[in-house]
Parts: C-alpha cells; sequence; structure tokens
C-alpha cells in the first residue's frame, strides 16, 4: 500500500494513477494531519510525501512518525527541493528526495526500495519480538546464565559466579538453549544482539 | 561450527521470507490446487468430527431414558458451514452424509427416517450459517456484542425452525412414541444446547489459534493452570460426585466465578472453553444421577440441564466480548494518544487545555518554553494567564474568547502579544476547539499559540514594501515560479507516464485514458495560466522619470530594512555625500537599492553577528554622475564571476533565484547609468551603480527619457 501525500490535487491524482499501473495500491491524503489520523492497515508498503504541505510540513510529518514502532518508509517528492533539504531528509531516514516533475523510473526504483526496507524492517520486527517472548519465557536465572553465556564465559566461570555448580549451570545452559529455539551458541549470540538492538531502538 | 550457523541462518531467512510473504498473498488468488487440497482437508475433517460428535451425543445420553441432551453434530455441522466459504459448503455437506450414515444406522434406526433426519440436521446448519453471514461481519469471533447477539439468534432460529420439519418428518415415519410437540420441543433445546457449547468453542479457537499460545508467557500459563484446576474441582464436586448429591441447589452457582475469571481474563476463547468444560460435567454428572440436578426423572433432568447451560452460556459469551470490546477501545484510545503526544512534540507551538468549569490550565509538555518560560511559571489559572497578553491586546483577547465560547461555535482564532519572560512580546496567533456538552454548554476549550512574530514582522515589511513597489510582487512571485509551475509539469509528466503503462500493459480502457488526457488538458492550462500572470505583471508599470534626492531616498530604504537588519543581527552605517538631486524613476531606484541591502545581507547570513555590518554610500562620480555603493563583509565574490552575477539566474545562494540582481542591472541600465561590483581589500564586496545629477532647480518634471513600456529581460 503506498500512501501519497500531497495538497496539490492533480499531482495527487496522477501520482495514484501512475503508481496503479505500476499494479501497486495506493491511498491518498490531502495533508500530513490526514495521514496521521487515518487508520493504517497493516499491509507493507511506503510514504510519498510532498515536503511543502499546509500546516504540518513534510519534514515535521517526519519527524512525527519517526518516534512511532511501526513507521513507514518515506520517500520525498517536492517541487523546491535543495540540497540541504535533501540531506536533512535522508539524514532523517527517507529513502529517496526526488524533485517535481519526478521521472518515472527514479520514483518506481525509490518506491521498491522503500517497500522493500518496510518488509525487510516488519521481518526484523516479527523476528525480535518472536525472540523477545521466547526471552521472556525465560527464569531469572536462566536469563543470567544466558548473559554470561553471550559473553563468551566458560561453565566453570559462570558457576563460580552465580554460586552453584557447573552441572546446574549446564542444566540451566539446556534450557536456555532449547527456550530460545536455537541449536548453537553462535545462533545465541545472535540472538542475544537482536534483543540488545532492539532494546535500543524502541 | 560455521556449518549449522550457516544453515540455521539459511534456514531462518526462508521462513522469515515466507512469514513476510503470507500475509501479502490474497486469499482469493490462491491456485486451484490449493482449493482443491483445502476442500479435501476439509471434508475428512467434518466427516470425523461429525462421527465423533454423534458418538458423544449417544454417550451423554440420559440412560435409561433415550434423551440426548444435546447432539453435537448439528452443531460441528452448523461450525463447519460457518468456517467454510458458500462455494465449499457443498463439500461440508457431502464429508457429513456418509457420517450420519455409519454413526446412526449402528444403533438400528432405518434407512428413511435416518436420511430424514440428515435433512432436518442440514437444514438447520444452513439456516444457522446463513442467518450469521447475513448479520455479522465474517469471521464470527464472538469478540462484538454483535457477533454474540447475531450468532445466538441465528442459532435459536435455525433449531426453532428445523424443529418442525425434524418433528413432521418422525410423525410421518411413525417412529418411538412421542407426540409431535414433546419431540419438537426436546430437539429444540437440545440442537441450541449443543450449539452454545460447541460452536463458540470451536470458532474462537478457530481465530485465537493455538500458534499464540506459545506467545503467553509463564504468568499467564499458570493463572490459566489454577483457573482450570479450579473449575475441575469445583465443576466435578458439585455436579459429578454423591457428596453433593441432593445437597443444597444453591451449589450450581459454585463454578460461576471461574467461569467469570475466564470470561473476564481470557476472552471469549477462555469463556467458551470453560462453559464447554462445564458443560460436558454438568451433563455427565446429572446423566448418572449425580449433582443438584440429577434429582428427578431423567427427562426432567435433561431439561433442566439445558435450561441451565442455555442460559449460562450466553451470559458468559456476553461478558467476554463486552470485556474485550472495551479492552480494543482502550487500546485504540491509547494508540491515538499516543499519535497526538507525537503531533505535539513535533510542532512548536504551545498547546494548552482550559477547564471551563474549575478554569484551571493544562499545558502540553512545551508549555511555553519557547517564551522563555519554565514550566512550573507556566499559568495554572485562565485569569493568571491573561497577565502575559500585552495590556493593548487584552481587552480583545478576552473578547474573542467569551464571543466564541457565547456563540456557540466550536473554533475560534485570535491573534495577540504575548510577553515573553525576558520582558520583550511575541506576536502569537491563538488557534482553539471548544469541547461542549450535549447542552451546549462549554466544558473545555483546547488552544494552540503559535509564534508568528517572525512571519508578522516579514509580513508588515513586505506590506511596505509592496505599497512603495509593485516590483516587490514580482520578486516574491518569481520564487515560487518553480513551485507554482512544476505542479501542474509533474502531474501532467506522472499522468503521461500512467498512460504509456497502461497501454504498454495492454489495457485500452478508454474511459481511464481520455480521464487522463482531460486532466492534462487541465494541468497545462493551470501551468500556461501562472505564465500568463506573471507576464501581466512584469508589463505593467510604466516608467515614470522625476527629480528627487537621492540622500533622502537612501535614508527611507534604510528605514525601511530596519526591522528586517535588526532580525537578522546586522548593523547599518550610511555615509552621505552632498550629492544634489538625480533624474529618475524613484520608485525603481528604491527597488535596486533594496535589492542591493538584501543581497549584502545575505551574504553576511553565515559570518559572526559582531561582523555583519552593511555600508551604504553616496558620493560624486565623474561628471554629472552620483554613485550609490552597498557594502558588506560577507564572503566576497570569486574573481571570475564579478560580471556574471548580474546575469538572470546565476546565483550563488542556496535558495537563491538569481533574479534580484539581474532586475536591478536592468532598471539601472534603463537609467542610462552603470552597475558593477568589486571585492574590498579587507573582505567581503561592494556593489556600486551610478545616476545622472538633474542640474535644474526643483521642483521639476523633465522627461529626459520618454515615458515607455519595458520588461524584465
Amino acid at each position: 500500500m503506498i500512501h501519497i501525500v500531497d495538497d496539490d490535487r492533480s499531482v495527487r491524482t496522477a501520482l495514484a494513477r501512475l503508481l496503479h499501473a505500476a499494479k501497486f495500491e495506493t491511498r491518498t491524503y490531502a495533508s500530513a494531519a490526514e495521514f496521521l489520523v487515518a487508520d493504517l492497515d497493516n499491509t507493507p508498503g511506503c510514504v510519498v510525501l510532498d515536503v511543502a504541505l499546509p500546516g504540518m510540513s513534510g519534514m515535521e510529518l517526519q519527524a512525527a512518525t519517526a518516534k512511532m514502532e511501526k513507521a513507514l518508509p518515506i520517500v520525498f517528492v517536492t517541487a523546491r527541493g535543495d540540497i540541504e533539504m535533501g540531506v536533512r531528509a535522508m539524514k532523517a531516514g527517507a529513502v529517496d528526495f526526488l524533485t517535481k516533475p519526478v521521472k518515472r523510473d527514479a520514483l518506481l526504483s525509490a518506491i521498491n526500495a522503500a517497500v522493500a526496507r518496510d518488509m525487510q524492517q516488519r521481518a526484523r520486527r516479527d523476528e525480535v519480538h518472536s525472540l523477545r517472548a521466547r526471552f521472556d519465557k525465560l527464569t531469572g536465572r536462566e536469563r543470567e546464565v544466558f548473559t554470561q553465556v553471550v559473553r563468551g564465559k566458560l561453565n566453570k566461570e559462570i558457576a563460580y559466579e552465580l554460586g552453584t555448580s557447573i552441572r546446574t549451570v549446564k542444566a540451566h545452559r539446556a534450557q536456555v538453549m532449547s527456550k530460545m529455539e536455537v541449536d548453537s551458541l553462535a545462533e545465541l549470540v545472535h540472538a542475544a544482539d537482536q534483543l540488545k538492538g532492539a532494546t535500543v531502538t524502541t | 561450527m560455521t556449518t549449522p550457523l550457516v544453515m540455521a541462518i539459511t534456514q531462518r531467512v526462508a521462513t522469515l521470507r515466507n512469514a513476510v510473504r503470507a500475509p501479502i498473498a490474497t486469499p482469493t488468488a490462491s491456485p486451484g490446487s490449493n482449493v482443491r487440497t483445502q476442500a479435501l482437508r476439509a471434508g475428512i475433517l467434518v466427516l470425523v468430527a461429525y462421527y465423533l460428535g454423534a458418538k458423544l451425543g449417544i454417550a451423554l445420553t440420559f440412560y435409561p431414558s433415550p434423551v440426548s441432551v444435546l447432539w453435537p453434530p448439528n452443531a460441528i455441522l452448523f461450525a463447519a458451514m460457518l468456517l467454510m466459504p458458500t462455494t465449499l459448503w457443498w463439500v461440508v455437506i457431502a464429508a457429513a452424509l456418509p457420517a450420519h450414515l455409519i454413526a446412526e444406522l449402528q444403533s438400528g434406526v432405518p434407512v428413511l427416517m435416518v436420511t430424514c433426519w440428515f435433512i432436518s440436521n442440514v437444514t438447520e446448519a444452513l439456516i444457522g450459517a446463513t442467518c450469521v453471514r447475513l448479520l455479522t461481519r465474517q469471521p464470527l469471533k464472538f469478540n462484538t456484542l454483535r457477533d454474540v447477539s447475531a450468532f445466538l439468534g441465528a442459532a435459536f432460529a435455525a433449531a426453532f425452525v428445523s424443529s418442525f420439519l425434524d418433528s413432521a418428518f418422525v410423525a410421518v415415519n411413525e417412529w418411538g412414541h412421542s407426540n409431535y410437540w414433546d419431540v419438537w420441543r426436546t430437539r429444540l433445546l437440545s440442537n441450541v444446547t449443543a450449539s452454545v457449547t460447541f460452536i463458540p468453542l470451536i470458532l474462537t479457537w478457530r481465530a485465537t489459534g493455538l500458534g499464540q499460545l506459545h506467545l503467553a508467557g509463564r504468568a499467564r500459563f499458570t493463572e490459566a493452570a489454577v483457573l482450570l484446576g479450579g473449575l475441575l474441582s469445583v465443576t466435578f464436586f458439585v455436579f459429578d460426585s454423591r457428596i453433593a448429591t441432593g445437597a443444597m441447589p444453591a451449589l450450581i452457582y459454585l463454578p460461576l466465578p471461574f467461569l467469570l475469571w475466564a470470561a473476564l481474563r481470557f476472552g471469549p476463547a477462555g469463556a467458551s472453553t470453560s462453559f464447554a468444560i462445564v458443560a460436558f460435567l454438568v451433563i455427565w454428572g446429572t446423566g448418572h444421577g449425580m449433582g443438584p440436578l440429577g434429582t428427578r426423572l431423567p427427562a426432567e433432568n435433561a431439561f433442566s440441564v439445558q435450561l441451565f447451560l442455555i442460559f449460562l452460556g450466553p451470559v458468559l459469551f456476553w461478558l467476554a466480548a463486552a470485556v474485550e470490546e472495551r479492552t480494543r477501545a482502550e487500546q485504540s484510545l491509547r494508540i491515538s494518544d499516543r499519535r497526538f503526544e507525537f503531533v505535539l512534540q513535533a510542532t512548536q507551538d504551545a498547546v494548552y487545555e482550559r477547564d471551563m468549569i474549575t478554569e484551571d490550565l493544562w499545558w502540553s509538555r512545551n508549555g511555553l518554553t519557547q517564551f522563555g518560560y519554565a514550566l512550573e511559571q507556566c499559568p495554572r489559572r485562565f485569569s493568571s494567564s491573561l497577565d502575559l497578553v500585552h495590556p493593548d491586546d487584552k481587552e480583545r483577547a478576552i473578547r474573542s474568547h467569551a464571543a466564541a465560547i457565547e456563540s456557540g461555535a466550536q473554533l475560534w482564532e485570535s491573534e495577540f502579544r504575548l510577553r515573553r519572560n525576558d520582558g520583550s512580546y511575541a506576536h502569537v496567533r491563538e488557534q482553539g476547539f471548544i469541547v461542549r456538552d450535549p447542552a451546549s454548554r462549554p466544558l473545555q476549550m483546547i488552544g494552540t499559540l503559535t509564534d508568528i512574530t517572525e512571519r508578522h514582522d516579514t509580513d508588515e515589511l513586505s506590506q511596505r514594501l509592496a505599497q512603495t513597489s509593485r516590483l516587490t510582487a514580482i520578486g516574491e512571485l518569481t520564487a515560487s515560479i518553480a513551485h507554482e509551475i512544476n505542479q501542474p509539469i509533474s502531474a501532467i509528466l506522472s499522468n503521461v507516464d500512467a498512460a504509456e503503462m497502461l497501454l504498454d500493459a495492454g489495457d485500452h480502457n478508454s474511459v481511464e485514458l481520455r480521464q487522463i488526457l482531460s486532466d492534462i488538458r487541465d494541468d497545462d492550462l493551470r501551468a500556461s495560466e501562472v505564465i500568463r500572470h506573471i507576464r501581466s505583471l512584469a508589463n505593467k508599470r510604466e516608467i515614470d522619470f522625476d527629480r528627487f534626492d537621492i540622500n533622502e531616498l537612501v535614508r527611507a530604504v534604510v528605514r525601511l530594512v530596519e526591522p528586517a537588519m535588526r532580525r537578522r543581527g546586522v548593523s547599518i552605517s550610511t555615509e552621505f555625500e552632498d550629492v544634489s538631486f538625480v533624474n529618475g524613476d524613484r520608485i525603481h531606484i528604491q527597488q535596486v537599492l533594496l535589492n542591493l541591502v538584501f543581497n549584502g545581507m545575505d551574504a553576511m547570513a553565515e559570518v559572526p553577528a559582531h561582523e555583519r555590518r552593511l555600508r551604504v554610500a553616496t558620493s560624486k562620480f565623474e561628471s554629472g554622475k552620483v554613485m550609490l555603493s552597498v557594502g558588506d563583509r560577507g564572503h566576497g565574490i570569486a574573481p571570475g564571476q564579478l560580471d556574471r552575477i548580474f546575469d538572470s539566474f546565476f546565483t550563488t545562494k542556496k535558495n537563491g533565484m538569481g533574479l534580484g540582481l539581474s532586475i536591478a542591472r536592468s532598471l539601472v541600465d534603463l537609467h542610462g547609468g552603470r552597475i558593477w561590483a568589486e571585492n574590498n581589500p579587507d573582505g567581503g564586496a561592494t556593489l556600486h551603480f551610478t545616476l545622472s545629477i538633474d542640474w535644474r532647480g526643483p521642483p521639476a518634471t523633465s522627461k529626459a527619457v520618454p515615458k515607455g513600456r519595458w520588461a524584465i529581460p
């Protein structure tokens, strides 16, 4: 689903038509506010966003949505863009910054890239979500063992630090591996990285 | 070590890819083979479930009387139809037939009677499933009051109507010894009981999905286990043990707390599951003459069990649905609250809420910080907030609020000056919304304060500039030409691309193509209208030569730009030589000077504030000429560009159009003067232009150059 936000009706219609011909589903909005209050369904997609909008500008909309968990990637399309503005938009995470009149191939490849990025983000979110759910099932002790294991500590060291026997640590470790649904230490470390990354970004 | 890891990652990527792909694929687009497998699977499932259901129904019969308290096969048929698309209902019916025949013939019923029963059962399922489909949005999840009510209505109606048929079949086949109405009543109750017990169970689990179970945390599992344990033991104690038999009938309420617990905490799936458990245990125990409902004749016992279940089940489902609805409403409220919070953070505006009854004020997170106030300095009462309004504007601000309240309006808008914490005043636009009760009495006012000081100054300046020169309008207009023309051009390009793609794809939909062509025509006309408008503005003014004091004109321009200079932190110095009157168009010369001054200010945008000094001077030049000079301390001009800066569309500025200086040159040319630029030895650049001295004594209206039309090159 491609969300087109542009205050110019004819630009909006033409873009929607073009994207429709390219087999995308579209929804159009005349202002940033209209987009913000709209109920977005859960289909992957992106936002094609004009910079100069009445009221809240495209850049402000970008700033506002960037903080949301399920933000859609943004392709900016503007009638009077300068380099500085473009750099600012790209730094804030925009997929592309195109100037009107926008060339078809440039637009379509930007949108394809944006949709691909959205699908990636969704997949990552799902993965982190399920990792999180698995992690939540660990008991307090198992979490401690988990943390130590991914830091590269040996069973012996962990046992000493937690004040238990190596056998207990081994048992916990096996529990952690099975609950996290991983087969190797490398996978466990990978899962830990994912979880850490997620807590930082959200 | 690497190989398992690589394999695991590949596998993970593959599952992710599938997981991503799955929700995108539309169900209708699944290929034929998929539908066939789905139908086959559903058929087998229905066959097995129907057969087992019949066996269960027989097992739950109250011996010695052949009365079945609930007859699951009908409910299973009904549920299967709710789960399958209408196009596959025939599969459901076809699969149920053999199961029905096997189960019934095993108990020695004549073939004709068995077939008749099958017809009435199918009729019931068809009526029920059709009613549900008409009354609710698919699929039925029992998570709204509407869902639950629609289902109960449909289930009752289906059993009610089909029981007439069933009863008639029994009478015609002369099966058994009961009279028509007894058969009708028995079947109605047993089928409604079965529907209420099984269908919510099947549909809610189908909607929740067993897959979600592994996402539940440990605490949730523990809670479910405790609930299940409590429910089982209490129900078993009351209904399935000899201990409670013949005891107080009020004991039947004992499982109620657990059922309510399930409905409140575990939603429709929890409610339907615990209800099904209770139903099973109650029927089983009562059928064996145990529990408070098992004290009379089997037929009477069956009747009271049915009534008990038919009244208990719906209440639980309604309760669970109401809780779900409420939770969802709260969630969506939370989401929209959070969105609102994001919007508040993104805007710079101060947002407040005024309680009209207590007169308390609440401020958004930023409060009045942009006006220099700390959060705790924000006024908490509406009356004290008025102290911040400029004394001259106070009365107007109060009046605007009062007028909005009295007029019954919902929106209002006003502008006033607000005192900053440092004592200076900011121009503020207030926009608001009044929340009223049904009797239109105001409850709350929600308002935003936008700092428009800069806009206000700019407006004031451009208003004054517009008064002195219509050319300013052109200057401003040129800046937006790109935007104004770009929009239609952009739409035209996209429309042409779209049309081309449609044609390439072989889609010759002439209505759509015609619409595209008509839109292209409209946009083309829109673009040419913009161009025509600009041209008419540029051609309008005629030149008007006059004799005037150049020093006085410089002083006027300096006064004019003073606010803009202050805002940009630029200081200006003037040096006047006693040059006398010049000849020219006063407004044009003002425009030239303005362009040079703004150009100089722009050039110093990036130098430290204390170095932003602009020097404007008049001096005698050659014979009969006066020179005006505007010097800045900015970045200077690259030597190769000293001449080019006066060319149209040549600019070194980030946002420049390259028109200001070219307009200046064409105006100076028109006066027979010269304009040039040079770099200062100590930094920055100076732009000079010359004008002719008018030697004749004042006042004069010499027309050295005839009046004529001109246009911007």
